[in-house]
Order: C-alpha cells, then structure tokens, then sequence
C-alpha cells in the first residue's frame, strides 16, 4: 500500500524476477550479453540514487525481494514472472526453487506464473499438468524468442503452442504473459512482430493476454491489436521508468495506451529487479500531463486502476477497503460472477 | 574535406528503419578510418543482441552508402560487441546476400521487411507534415482535399524527407496525386482520416520509444565514445 495525499493505493507489481545473472552461472557469452543489457537498461533509465552496483545487480537473493520490493517498495502483491533462458545459464536465468520459497514464507503477496514451450512438445505439456497439480497457477510467462537448440524462437500461432494454451485454460492457467524479444528466426521477418497474439486472442477468449513492455518495439502493432481483442493488456514494464528518464515522452505513451486501450487494460509492472517498484509508483503517483497537453488529464482512480486494480482482477486478489477505486471493483467482481 | 569526412558526411543519410534516424545521429558509427583509400568502419549498437535482420540492412546500407563515395570495394564494415558480428561483417562484404550467410536461418530476403518499414516511414513522415500544415492554418478537414502541388507550395520542414519516401515507394509524387495516403498509396477518405492520423501518430510514439531506448543503451555501454574520422596518412 502506498498512500498519497492521505489516499490509499493498492498496488500490484505485475512484472518481478529473481535472477541468478553472475559471471558464475553463465554458460556462455550469449549469458554474459543478457545480464550486461539489463545491467545497461538499469543504468540507462534509472535516477542516479536508485543505480546500483553490478555486483549487487547479477545475482538477487531471496532477502532483497522482500526488502526492495515489500518492505521498501509499498507493494501488496507481486507476480514473478520467469524468464528462464536455460540455453545462456547452467541453472537458468530465473531462480525458481527461491521464487517457490518466496511464495510460501510470505502468504498472500507473491505470485509465481511458470512458463512452457511448445517445444518441448508432448513431454512439456504433461509437464505443465503436473506442476498444475501441485500448486495453483494462474499465470504464465511465455518468451516466444528463447533459444532452444538450433531454433530461434517460434510463434504463437504453431500448432503445438495451439495445444499448450488449449491445455492451459484447461487447467485455469488464464494469464498468458507475452515476451516479444530478441531472436534470429526467422532472421527476415519480424521478430518482434505481436500479430501473433492477434490470433490467439481471438481464438481463446477465456484467456487474458498480457503484452509485455507494451509491445516496444511495436507499440504501433500492439495499440491496434489489444483495441480489436478485449482480452488484451498492456503490461507496463520497461515502459514505466519513462516516466523519470523522459517525462515528456512517458506522457505520449500513456496519452496513447489510455486512448488506445483504455484505463481497464493497462497493468502496472517494475520489471525488478531492473528496476525497483517504490520509485515507479511514487513517480507515476506525481504524474500528469503538462500544460496544453492534447490527452485529458489523469485521475486518480485512472492511476489505482493501473498500479494494481486491474491485476487484482485479473489474478482474482482481493482488493481491501478504504483504497482509491476500490469499490468499484468489488461492484465489477460481482457483476463479473 | 578529406574522404573520412566525407564518408561520414554521406552516413548521415543512411537510416536505422527502427527509429527513422540517421544513424550517425544515432551514434552507432564508431569511427571511419582512411588509409592508403581503403576506408575502413565500425559500427556500435545498443545490444548485443540487435536484431540481426535491421543490423544487416544498416550495415549494408552504410557500406553502399560509403562506396558512393570512394568506390566499390574500397570499404569494409564492422560491428563491435554482436552476437552475429563476424557473419554479418563477411557477408555483407562479399555481398553473398542474407540468405547466403543465414541459410538455415532466412527464408527469403530483406526487402519486404525494409518495404514494410519504409511504409511505416511515411506515414509518420506524412502526420508531420499535417501537422506542420494545421500550424500554418490548413483545416484538419480539408487535409484530404490536398494534392501534392498544394502542400509543395506551402512548403512545410518536412516535406523534402516526405517526398523522397514517396518516391523510394514508388506511390506516386506528381503534382496532382492526393497529398493524404495509405501505407499501400491508396488516397485516405475523409472517413478514415481520424483513424489514419491516429495511427500514424502511435506509430510515430513507437519510433520514438525506440529512439530512446537505443540511447540510453548505447549511452550505457559505450560512455562518452564519440565518433572518430581518422584520416590516416595523408598521401
């Protein structure tokens, strides 16, 4: 909770890691490339007081998420969402059995999505109906450009990856995280391309789809697509530190999302350990559209929608009294059921 | 001028399809070197990870670019820090094509991908030229009544870039076609207006985003690195 002009903001961080990036756990150069880029993004977008070492930055432990992102950041409920990338790390990027301890030494504020690939074909499907039946899962984190062996990436539209969303509404796994990013397959096209989510969107309408980074380096693409598909939103990670490096440029994104997508749709995310939520929200909590500025000026309801209402529907997280918006939402649950 | 210089001078028209910003502008030219008239670039890019189909068009596009200069053969370009440096860097130098140097990779060629962009290009090329039109009073109703000759005349900044993205296309630049098209040439009905300008103008946030975010990258992994013309022995 974070409170401001004595009103109560319930906030969900939509979008954190815990990570193992050390030189130690590098398989490769490929490994050492992705830490340096977050390491680079870190220092790119963040106010000089919130920059860290890159010591401190490759390897998170269990004690700096409770830290930076409960205790320090205000935040009510956060969802890992893991980026697993097993090609460029011995143990993977994400570090899962900590993620696991997380959730379960602190009930009620930690979510962890898991993540599939239709790769991985039969085998990976009976998988993911295994770790269905050992704990709740609600979400997924899918990277359609990760590695794995000689391919570069595959699309959402494949056949195989058809099974493995059929098997996850199956399952009630209704949250599917997309990562657009960067891949060499198929080298002439598109990598970054979101049409895909178009399609599936449509073809599975008991799933939420969530775009992350807002679609960048497509946001033109995606604005379009989650206008035809409602059940399409826009995750804010990367897109959120805009709001300090370049003010003015963060108001053109959310002048476009709320026109585009609408104050529903847009769901608050930090990205953590890249960068820490208490400044996203405190800042975003500051914002609002300059003078003469064509968008219409922001509400406060307009921002607790997106630092944590509209999660909170999605991940069904019960929203408590006496917070901004969060009347409505009860009102909105109960229509909803 | 010396020949680095001037190199350099006709880099700055080379394009990063991404961003729609030269990019000398850009700052991922590290520094173009002359020796004995072999001329010799190398470039810097935000990541290591770079996508390697935008990376071959720009550095293609920086060797043809420099070729006009000092003439074919005479250049050879690199890219620092990349995942796919060393088949990007030969096979745009012996000009074996994409397909060549990816062949399990690529299924075709760059030129739809450069087409597609290129389309983009224009249309946010165009919203600012209207814009620049509705600030010397031009009614935002009347932009689809315009023909090319009318905005030819009023002369906004960008319309010399505007115009030869028209003509790259092929979409026509003729006096009397319409000022106000699709990415696909067609002239935009006072109907679509709204929704075309919207679009384009998202486009042009995306393209912007995209800017920064390379900024702040390459800022981050080569600090302070200007570019460097080294003009080598003076013969």
């Amino acid at each position: 909770m974070i409170t401001r002009d004595g009103k109560n903001y319930f906030i969900v961080d939509g979008h954190i890691h815990i990570w193992d990036g050390s030189d130690e756990n590098c398989l490769n150069d490929y490994g050492k490339g992705w830490t340096q880029c977050f390491f680079d993004y870190h220092n790119g977008l963040s106010p000089e007081e919130e920059k860290w070492s890159k010591e401190r930055f490759a390897k998170i432990e269990k004690a700096d998420v409770v830290k930076d992102v409960l205790d320090n950041g205000g935040v009510d409920v956060a969802i890992f969402n893991p980026t697993v990338l097993s090609a460029f790390y011995k143990t993977g990027f994400r570090r899962e059995k900590e993620a696991l301890e997380l959730v379960e030494e602190n009930p009620g504020r930690f979510i962890l999505n898991t993540s599939w690939d239709p790769r991985f074909g039969e085998e990976g499907l009976e998988l993911l109906e295994k770790e269905a039946s050992e704990r709740k899962i609600q979400g997924v984190k899918l990277y359609t450009a990760e590695w794995q062996g000689d391919s570069r990436g595959y699309s959402l539209t494949d056949p195989m990856a058809y099974r493995y969303l059929e098997k996850s509404q199956e399952l009630g796994i209704k949250n599917i995280h997309i990562h657009k990013g960067p891949t060499v397959w198929p080298l002439d096209r598109d990598a970054f391309d979101v049409h895909d989510v178009d399609h599936v969107a449509t073809d599975f309408q008991d799933l939420n789809f969530i775009v992350e980074h807002i679609g960048l380096p497509r946001l033109e693409d995606f604005c379009w697509i989650a206008t035809q598909e409602r059940n399409v939103y826009a995750g804010m990670a990367v897109a959120m530190p805009f709001v300090h490096a370049k003010p003015r440029y963060f108001e053109q994104i959310m002048g476009e999302l709320l026109y585009w997508l609408g104050e529903d749709k847009i769901c608050f995310g930090s990205d953590y350990a890249i960068w820490t939520p208490r400044w996203l929200v405190e800042r975003f909590l500051d914002f609002q559209f300059s003078e003469g500025s064509e968008y219409d000026a922001i509400t406060d309801d307009q921002k607790a929608k997106v630092l944590g209402l509209n999660a909170a529907r999605l991940y069904d997280i019960e929203v408590p009294e006496g917070v901004v918006g969060g009347a409505e939402v009860d009102a909105l649950v109960e229509v909803v059921a | 001028m010396s020949t680095a210089s001037d190199v350099l001078a006709a880099l700055e028209e080379v394009h990063d399809p991404e961003v729609d910003r030269s990019v000398t502008d850009m700052g991922f030219i590290r520094s173009v070197t002359e020796d004995g008239g072999a001329v010799r670039i190398v470039m810097q890019l935000p990541t290591y990870f770079c996508a390697p189909n935008f990376t071959w068009l720009m550095v293609d596009d920086v060797r043809q670019a420099a070729e006009r200069v000092v003439g074919k053969g005479a250049v050879s370009v690199s890219v620092e820090d990349h995942f796919e440096s060393e088949r990007i860097q030969s096979g745009v130098q012996s000009r074996g094509g994409f397909m060549t140097a990816f062949p399990s990779e690529a299924e075709g060629n760059l030129e739809d991908l450069r087409d597609h962009f290129r389309r983009k290009t224009l249309l946010i090329r165009q919203e600012q030229v209207c814009r620049q039109l509705e600030e010397v009073g031009v009614d935002a109703e009347s932009l689809v009544d315009l023909v090319l000759g009318d905005v030819i005349r009023l002369d906004p900044p960008a319309l010399g870039k505007y115009l030869t993205t028209r003509e790259e296309l092929g979409v026509g630049s003729r006096h009397d076609d319409p000022f106000l098209i699709a990415a696909d040439g067609r002239p935009v009905g006072p109907e679509q207006v709204r929704a075309h300008r919207r679009s384009a103008r998202v486009m042009a946030v995306s393209f912007e985003g995209n800017g920064h975010l390379c900024k702040a990258l390459l800022a981050e992994r080569y600090p302070a690195q200007l570019t460097t013309v080294d003009e080598g022995e003076v013969a």
